[in-house]
């Protein structure tokens, strides 16, 4: 064989190779189980360091954050997981973190880390080892500033333990629970101290003996170190007491985000009851806003002890200034209303007032405008038209999911502020309370009468039809005789629900005695052409022909968006028939629901209401045929895994939007239901097939425990943006609720028949 | 040759053809492990016995081999020696194994040894490639110890040695008092730092030596050519002296 043929360079190659390979070979069977008694006795000595003298068994685990590297449990002691995460140094580092038997942190003990001396090494030095070793299994986990990734990481991983031991040992907790900014290091301020370099002033607004109001100023950061302003407060004093009632920051003037952590409600709360002499915890990070706000209400107290004599003379003053304060309960905001329109059952205004930007950089004036319903005093709704505060901060405040918690409200102080954005937060209120205030101005007689009036009227707009409620279908009676009735209908489609396009629109006729659909044709079709008109093909359309329920037909496969809007106007149609026609829906196949809500039904526009009202109802009598349908899209497959009569478990497959949209997998959760109640008693999803980071906040454990105890999926609200997925939970819990009352259907389903 | 001239030629040819500070070959490794001593001398150790061995088995497998293969033939001796080196320092030297970390495989692509297996040991003798080994590994580790004393030294303040195979400590020696010593040191900025300053010395050392070398070339130059001209000075004389002689 010539040197320099490949075949000569082939069978030097591969004998070189497997002498090296049998050479390894050996050596790895010598030295393999000498690396793997090295490794065990490394994890050992680390196990020991936490538990002295503790026995250890590796514990299987299943950890879906992939962060937990092993779980040691050391009988009598607690538990000990290893945990691998990445901060700063792009190798991550190791570290473990043992929870005691009753939940508290046995211990904390890097192992291996990387991480840049005096930043992210702190997160392993003697001052954090010792806040966690402080904590329980149901805190969350403090951050350290300066090195925030690493302790992110350290969060990470000890919240993925969390999780696996509090599952383990039924413990109950918050796991979006976040920890406050470094409490340990607030400042404690006596009212002793001397505020003198604060140039404290305060003025006596009201006092009756009882109660003193000062308007008070005071030098925060601002004024102390840059010459700025001072920050205000009002501050009212319990007179006989000499104690503090409350503390309201009318001006800020330190700096946002910063020393704004001292003028938080909660941080103000801390002065209530206090007296001359008593000393508060100021805010760590706010020392400055802390003791001005201190030095004010120090002021105010002073004021108090050294002009008491005035207490006798001036209560006659008082009076009207208590009135105008309940009256205008934000009048910092500088709020200013302009009636546009009332007809005596709705108002509208106009309205500005003032937020961050009006009150601490003297900028403009949010505006907006609020519908008020006038009889209930409630608002019916609010646009922010003019939003002047800072974009990214403040407009929380006036997203339109924040601005909806005020509808039927009478009273702003019942919604929470936005954290964050407290400025404008309060600007909405005033917003609201000054509108409030301007109608009761008006007819302060006239609004007691009708109150309940109001509660039935305001969930009439949401709640009409909820079967394909999504779809937001709409009905409008062309005709009605008495035996056929013609609509025109409106409901979302694909383009509707996904891109914010049009609704495909239908004419349905309905056979009023019966409550049966008599013909469907479709007059706008706003779908994806080719795709969704399968669903508009007179074909498919004539099914429905003597249906009374739409989901009696099957959906058109692939145009399922489509085929749910036709059948979202049918069902409106129907429900239009039933509730303008009482006595016609007996026959139909919700009988049992309709039945009970007929007593209320005296005059036709009122059914609306109590049939909505009705509606939760609707589930709990059991019409199973039809709460099942209601997540019919998702498809859901459902088996039984165990039943006991008492505790049923059920494995489930259901669509969300990965098997929707793209034909993907669906996904899997493990259920338990409490029999005898029909309540949920725990979800697991096993399976995620949607995607990562939009779909997966309705697989959350936060979102998921709110389905505990109850009896219908609905009675929990979707997470937003991840409808799809939270329609796929929902389907897998209303399935084996249904599931779970169907053998025990028997004998309580009298209770329908009522 | 005497003894003693032999000691200086080692030590000088340590230095002036040091594949680290002369060549500048395994610099990755010289700078990402040499934080402490016993990194040094535990990566000291396995690259002699790697580039030794390596040496050994190319120097014989060389002529054998044909050059278009060449190349993966020495890759896969070295990753077997370097692999096979990995496993018997996880297997009896795991605390230095965890700290070497992967600079260990990172053996197989130092240059210095495909250089060297490149550029000496395929053209000589089996005893030559092994010497040439050694001295190459030596010179490796003598550069990766002299930065890592003084990275380790200013970046901690202690000198310490510890036993790899027991993980007992042999000595520590605090040099500098705590709170003094200089962090950046434990850091890459710190190894780059030393290792310019390192390598300036050497090319100065190294400078200094061909500035005298071609100092006494140009004396000796210098002397031949005032020789050549005492001679021709001396002819001449004679010439004159053999003419006035003929006259």
């Amino acid at each position: 064989m010539s040197k320099d043929s490949t075949a000569y360079k082939a069978v030097l190659l591969a004998i070189l190779c497997a002498v090296c390979g049998l050479l390894l070979s050996g050596i790895n069977a010598l030295t393999a189980p000498i690396i793997a008694k090295n490794q065990l006795a490394t994890v050992m000595a680390s196990l020991e360091q936490i538990y002295p003298g503790g026995e250890f068994t590796e514990a299987e685990f299943d950890d879906p954050s992939g962060l937990i590297q092993g779980v040691y449990k050391s009988p009598g002691n607690g538990t000990i997981y290893k945990i691998h995460n990445v901060g700063y140094n792009s190798n991550g580092f190791t570290f473990m973190v043992a929870f005691n038997e009753d939940g508290s942190v046995g211990g904390f003990l890097p192992i291996e880390h990387n991480e840049t001396d005096g930043f992210g090494a702190r997160c392993f030095q003697d001052d954090y080892t010792a806040t966690i070793n402080g904590l329980t299994s149901s805190d969350p986990v403090p951050l350290l500033s300066g090195a925030t990734l690493t302790s992110t990481a350290i969060q990470q991983g000890i919240d993925a333990a969390k999780a696996l031991f509090n599952a383990d040992a039924g413990i109950s907790y918050d796991p979006n629970a976040v920890a406050e900014p470094s409490a340990p290091e607030a400042p404690k301020i006596s009212f002793s101290d001397d505020f003198a370099n604060t140039e404290p002033e305060a003025e006596e607004v009201s006092n009756d003996g009882t109660t003193a109001v000062y308007s008070t100023k005071a030098g925060g950061f601002s004024f102390l170190n840059e010459k700025g302003n001072k920050n205000e407060a009002e501050i009212t004093l319990d007179v006989p007491s000499g104690t503090v009632k409350s503390v309201k920051i009318t001006k800020f003037s330190d700096t946002p985000g910063i020393g704004d952590s001292a003028t938080a409600d909660s941080a103000l709360k801390a002065y209530e009851g206090l007296k001359a002499g008593d000393s508060v915890d100021g805010v760590s990070g706010a020392t400055f806003t802390s003791k001005s706000i201190a030095a004010m209400v120090k002021s105010a107290l002073d004021k108090l002890a050294g002009g008491g004599t005035s207490a006798a003379e001036k209560p006659a003053e008082e009076k009207p200034a208590e009135e105008t304060a309940a009256v205008t309960k934000y009048p910092e905001t500088e709020p200013e209303v302009e009636e546009v329109s009332n007809d005596g059952t709705t108002a509208v205004y106009r309205v500005k007032t003032g937020g961050f930007s009006f009150l601490n950089e003297n900028g403009d004036k949010n505006e907006a405008e609020i519908t008020i319903d006038v009889p209930s005093g409630t608002v019916k709704s609010i646009t922010v038209d003019t939003f002047s505060d800072t974009a990214g901060i403040g407009d929380k405040a006036t997203a339109e999911d924040y601005l909806k918690k005020f509808i039927g409200v009478s009273d702003p102080e019942a919604v929470d502020s936005v954290s964050g954005a407290t400025f404008t937060s309060n600007s909405v209120k005033s917003m609201i309370q000054s509108v409030l205030d301007k109608l009761k101005g008006l007819n302060a007689g006239t609004s007691a009468a009708e109150p309940e009036a109001a509660e039935t009227t305001a969930p009439v707009e949401t709640a009409s039809v909820s079967k394909y409620a999504e779809t937001k279908p709409e009905a409008e009676t062309v005709s009605n005789d008495g035996s056929t009735a013609k609509f025109r209908t409106k409901s979302g489609g694909f383009s509707f629900l996904n891109e914010n396009g049009d609704k495909n629109e239908a004419e349905v006729e309905v056979d009023v005695p019966t409550g049966k659909v008599k013909s469907v044709k479709v007059t706008k079709f706003s779908d994806t052409p080719g795709i969704g008109d399968k669903a508009t093909d007179d074909s498919w359309l004539s099914k429905f022909v003597g249906v009374s329920d739409p989901d009696e037909v099957d959906n058109v496969s692939g145009a399922t968006f489509t085929s749910n809007s036709i059948k979202g106007m049918i069902q409106s149609a129907l429900d239009q028939v039933k509730s303008s026609d009482p006595a016609a829906a007996a026959p139909a196949a919700s009988a049992p629901d309709q039945t009970a809500a007929v007593p209320e039904t005296t005059a036709p526009e009122e059914t609306k209401a109590p049939e909505a009202s009705a509606a939760p109802e609707t589930t709990d009598k059991g019409d199973s045929q039809q709460t099942v349908s209601r997540f019919k899209e998702t498809e859901p497959e459902l088996e039984e895994v165990s039943n006991d009569g008492k505790t049923a478990v059920y494995r489930i497959k259901s669509g969300g939007f990965s098997f929707l949209n793209e034909k993907g997998e669906k996904n899997e959760g493990e259920i338990e239901i409490d029999v005898p109640t029909r309540t949920v008693k725990s979800i697991k999803i096993t399976r995620f097939s949607d995607t990562a980071g939009i779909g997966d906040k309705a697989t959350a454990d936060d979102f998921l425990s709110k389905f505990a105890g109850k009896k219908d999926a609905d009675d929990v609200d979707g997470v937003s943006g991840a409808t799809f997925t939270s329609n796929s939970v929902k389907a897998m819990i209303q399935s084996s609720i249904d599931k779970t009352e169907a053998p025990a259907a028997a004998l309580p389903n009298t209770e329908a028949g009522k | 040759m005497s003894v003693k001239e032999e000691k200086k030629s080692f030590f000088s040819e340590m230095l002036l053809n040091n594949p680290v500070f002369g060549l500048y070959l395994g610099i990755c490794s010289t700078l990402a492990i040499s934080t402490s001593l016993n990194n040094a001398l535990g990566m000291g150790v396995s690259v002699i016995f790697v580039l030794v061995l390596s040496n050994i088995l190319v120097s014989l497998i060389a002529r054998i081999t044909p050059d278009e293969i060449h190349i993966p033939v020495y890759i896969v001796i070295i990753a077997t020696l370097v692999t096979l080196v990995g496993m018997l320092l996880q297997a009896y030297t795991p605390e230095l194994y965890s700290t070497l970390g992967a600079y260990v495989d990172l053996i197989v692509v130092n240059c210095i040894i495909l250089g060297r297996a490149e550029a000496f040991a395929c053209k000589n003798g089996v005893g030559a490639s092994a010497k040439d080994g050694l001295m190459m590994g030596l010179s490796y580790t003598f550069s990766l110890m002299a930065i890592s004393l003084i990275r380790q030294i200013l970046g901690t303040g202690i000198l310490s040695m510890s036993n790899p195979f027991t993980n007992a400590e042999i000595f520590a020696l605090r040099l500098i008092p705590s709170g003094f010593e200089i962090p950046i040191f434990k850091s890459q900025t710190g190894a780059f730092l030393t290792f310019a300053i390192l390598a300036a010395a050497v090319a100065a050392y190294k400078k200094s030596i061909d500035d005298k070398a071609a100092q006494a070339e140009k004396e000796a130059k210098a002397a031949a050519a005032k020789a050549k001209a005492e001679a021709a000075k001396a002819a001449k004389a004679a010439g004159a002296a053999a003419k006035e002689a003929k006259a």
